[in-house]
């Protein structure tokens, strides 16, 4: 156990100054991020002209919104589906199953060390610019909840994108599946437009999905409310719900991962 | 008629420290101190039509740096250069038409489709007429026995046949002047033979080559001549057979005695690889104790069983050349002493 | 001149020829990534939607007309993308690998190279989209003028030219910096203020978008012309585009120009 914290911790510093060469890639974030805000901002101003309330949310709670989607995202954000698909597309997947150490605590020890970077690079600046400078209400009404619903989405987003990565070891070209998958899954997580803008059967169907808990589910809690598909649930409840789906999705991973080993070892993709 | 003339060529540039300590990063996201690097430093000499020249120098010494100078690829900071009376980065357009490369680890071909839609893309962009074009096709596909496997794609051909491809591609524009870098690397002794017959062939038509590699048996099977560069300066500029004598007269000896060598003391003999008590490989200078003294001397001392000698081997010699430095040679070359002269002289300070 | 002309057009179907051999290798992978290119072009468009759904609008503009806009951003993109933005793709790539180089070793102009190299067939897929959405939008607006058409036509041009100005700007970045496919994501950030009517945006806004960084050129100004709503001022406008468009040739140069004089 303690080994494998060691080796956790090894695995994530590493990835820590193997990206730290590459800090101007992630400090990029520092001009997109407020850009997109600022479209956002004049988007929804011109909405509210002539209203006081839309699909429930007021102007602030809308920007606040995106605001804490925008910021929350640099928290969990995840490339281990390209990156496990690169391996194993590339043949460099076999040296990760010589290690003593499953290939996906790899992964995952490092998107903890390439988010520790991200968390000075990309979430405090552009945490401070969004409080102050856009006057955006980013701190979250019961922080300790949002804490959890982060840590939790941290990991919902790596077995989702671990699960697309895997799929390579069955198809050919999962490129473009991957592509798919993802442009559906920030759709239904509600990165371009909160959930409850879509019709109230599709609603239904993405309550039971598990995009809504990688940015949907945190930016609510963040926000202090949480409804979808008319679902209203108090903030425990819905973090609670959460924990539920991710350690779902970590047991779906597993499987999965078990299968992809055998198949690996059996036919050598 | 000279091809290429270089005179005092220099390039530095400068390059981030990268630290490796969790602090010193830290300190890097702040600020990145600079250093300079000098790659190349006033390279000065010159090349004949028709030559082959091999330029060889260990990883990170300016050979590639010089080359990426001479195709016009890459600016000097200081020197001049006049390649077929152009200056290559300066007429960069005008000068790449009449000179062709090929590297061995950098395809030219399209990794999809067939080499043959990848030449036929070149002669578009060279503008070769459509006869020459044929002629030369047909002349360089005989040559190199490439026949049907330009028309499949490139990714199922083996990487052999993919260099023939390359040298094809290289040439179709039938260029006056061609850099190869590292042309044979990874190919089998079959391939290999072939690549190196073909260059040999279009030498002998009058291509004049410039070879980088880490090979030494393309540098022994087809370069007459061999500079090597070293911490950015030429520290040996001569034919290939030059170099032995220029690092004294060596000779490798491998031995098998009646008793233990180790009590061998003899002045001008060093022990390279010592394999028993009775067998060790011997590297004799005859300028100090000559051939026939040390038989002599290791027979009645030992008695000898067994016996092999033979020349330094071309890595041994490259070996003291790059371990050396830049102090040796560089002296004649900057006084204008022709270098074979100086080699000649065999003025080494060993 | 003609013959310069005629030796360019030889090379460009040269590499257009081996782009379809190359394409046809993998025809299902061609399929798909239209599909997706069609897919990732309509997020935008389906945000518009819903946002009407729920009864709201963009500062008075119906939906036909937003959806105007996004479409002519979608037509560009199909026109300009598959010309210029493989340039991005190349300097990305080869740069990184080390592989520029083999470009500057050919007898033609670096750029031209560079273009030719870049050349993206999947990206005509956008033409689709785009194409589709045009018309359902047009559908849905009183048909444009004569004088609408020969505005749009004179802007249209404009937005190309603003397009190939981002692809250079992109390009040129990554002879320095490095590897970086994030020049994408500051492509998509900066001009997604260009997917939407432009009088969402206060005056000052405005200007900036239409002679600074002039996004509001994409697609906009040549609705804005369609919908009968622009004078022949607003192509004072493409003068902004041709300034724009050498500032951008300028800075590709000179980023090339350090590029070949850096390095060792």
């Amino acid at each position: 156990m303690i080994r494998t914290i060691r080796s956790i911790q090894a695995i994530g510093i590493a990835t820590y100054k193997e990206w730290a060469a590459y800090r101007s890639h992630m400090a990029i974030s520092l001009l997109i991020g407020p850009v997109y805000f600022l479209v956002q901002y004049f988007i929804w101003h011109a909405v509210y002209q002539d209203r006081e309330t839309l699909n429930g949310f007021t102007l602030e709670q809308m920007l606040a919104y995106f605001g804490i989607a925008a910021v929350t995202n640099y928290l969990t954000f995840d490339f281990a589906d390209w990156n496990l698909q690169m391996l194993i597309r590339t043949g460099k997947f076999v040296t990760f199953a010589l290690r003593p150490m499953p290939h996906w605590l790899f992964a995952l020890s490092q998107k903890i060390g390439h988010r520790s970077l991200g968390f000075w690079i990309e979430f405090v600046p552009i945490f401070l610019i969004f409080q102050f400078a856009f006057q955006v209400d980013i701190i979250p009404a019961q922080p300790m909840w949002a804490v959890a619903t982060i840590v939790l989405s941290f990991l919902m987003n790596f077995f989702i994108n671990y699960c697309v990565g895997m799929t390579a070891f069955w198809l050919v070209r999962a490129e473009g599946i991957r592509r798919v998958f993802l442009l559906l899954k920030d759709i239904s997580a509600g990165l371009f437009v909160p959930l409850s803008f879509f019709p109230e059967q599709l609603q239904k169907v993405l309550f039971f999905l598990p995009f809504q808990f990688t940015s949907y589910v945190p930016t609510r809690v963040f926000i202090g409310d949480y409804e979808l598909a008319g679902i209203k649930l108090s903030i425990p409840a819905i973090v609670g719900v959460q924990a539920c789906a991710v350690a779902l999705m970590a047991a779906v991973t597993l499987l999965l991962y078990h299968a992809a080993i055998r198949r690996f070892s059996g036919v050598g993709v | 008629m000279t091809m290429i003339e270089v005179n005092q060529l220099t390039k530095t540039y400068m390059t981030h420290e990268r630290g490796h300590s969790m602090r010193e990063i830290a300190m890097n996201l702040i600020r990145r101190p600079m250093k300079e690097v000098r790659a190349v430093q006033d390279i000065t000499f010159s090349v004949n039509r028709g030559e082959m020249v091999a330029f060889l120098g260990p990883n990170g010494a300016g050979k590639s740096t010089t080359l990426k100078m001479l195709t016009g690829v890459l600016h000097p900071t200081s020197g001049e250069a006049k390649v077929l009376g152009l200056t290559p980065w300066k007429q960069r357009r005008e000068y790449v038409r009449h000179i062709g490369a090929v590297f061995g680890q950098k395809s030219q071909l399209l990794w999809d489709i067939p080499p043959i839609d990848a030449f036929y893309m070149n002669k578009a962009i060279y503008g070769v007429p459509e006869a020459d074009y044929r002629r030369r096709l047909d002349q360089l596909t005989t040559l190199l026995q490439v026949g049907d496997i330009m028309k499949k794609p490139t990714r199922q051909l083996s990487l052999g046949e993919r260099m023939k491809c390359e040298f094809i591609m290289a040439m179709l524009h039938g260029p006056q002047l061609v850099f190869l870098d590292e042309p044979t690397i990874g190919l089998d002794v079959f391939a290999k033979e072939s690549i190196r017959d073909f260059i040999k062939d279009m030498n002998k038509q009058g291509v004049t080559f410039i070879l980088t590699t880490h090979d030494l048996d393309d540098v022994e099977l087809l370069a007459e001549r061999v500079i090597v560069i070293n911490h950015g300066e030429i520290v040996y500029d001569n034919a290939l057979t030059n170099l032995q004598r220029l690092l004294g007269d060596k000779k490798n000896v491998r031995i098998v005695t009646d008793t233990p060598i180790r009590q061998l003391s003899l002045q001008g003999v060093t022990v390279v690889n010592s394999i028993s008590e009775v067998e060790a490989e011997l590297e004799i200078d005859t300028e100090i104790i000559p051939l026939k003294r040390f038989i002599n001397a290791v027979n009645e001392q030992c008695g000898i069983q067994d016996m092999a000698i033979t020349p330094l081997p071309i890595e041994t010699l490259m070996k003291e050349l790059y371990g050396q430095g830049s102090r040796t040679m560089t002296a004649a070359s900057a006084t204008g002493v022709p270098a074979g002269v100086a080699a000649q002289q065999g003025d080494l300070s060993m | 001149m003609i013959a310069v002309i005629r030796s360019a057009a030889t090379c460009f179907w040269a590499v257009m020829r081996t782009k379809m051999a190359e394409q046809m290798a993998y025809r299902s992978h061609f399929v798909l990534s239209v599909i997706l290119l069609i897919a990732g072009d309509l997020v935008v468009p389906l945000i518009t939607l819903l946002v009407y759904r729920s009864g709201a609008t963009f500062a008075g503009w119906t939906l036909y007309e937003a959806l105007l806009v996004q479409a002519i951003f979608g037509l560009a993109k199909g026109i300009a993308f598959p010309l210029f933005f493989g340039m991005v793709n190349t300097t990305l790539g080869l740069v990184r690998e080390g592989t520029f180089d083999l470009l500057l070793l050919k007898p033609r102009s670096v750029l031209w190279m560079t273009m030719l190299r870049g050349l993206d067939l999947d990206d005509f897929g956008r033409l689709i989209s785009g194409g589709v959405l045009f018309g359902y939008a047009l559908s849905g607006v009183s048909a444009p003028s004569i004088t609408g058409w020969l505005q749009f036509a004179v802007l249209f041009a404009a937005s190309l030219a603003v397009l190939c100005t981002f692809a250079l700007l992109l390009s040129g970045l990554l002879f320095q910096w490095v590897g970086s496919s994030r020049v994408f994501d500051i492509f998509d950030s900066v001009t997604s203020f260009g997917m939407y009517p432009g009088t969402i945006y206060s005056k000052a806004v405005q200007q900036l978008l239409t002679y600074v960084i002039p996004v509001g050129l994409i697609a906009n100004m040549p609705a804005v012309a369609l919908l009968g709503r622009g004078g022949w001022e607003t192509l004072g406008a493409a003068g902004a585009s041709v300034v724009f468009l050498a500032l951008g040739l300028w800075f590709w140069h000179a980023m090339l120009g350090r590029y070949t004089s850096a390095g060792g």
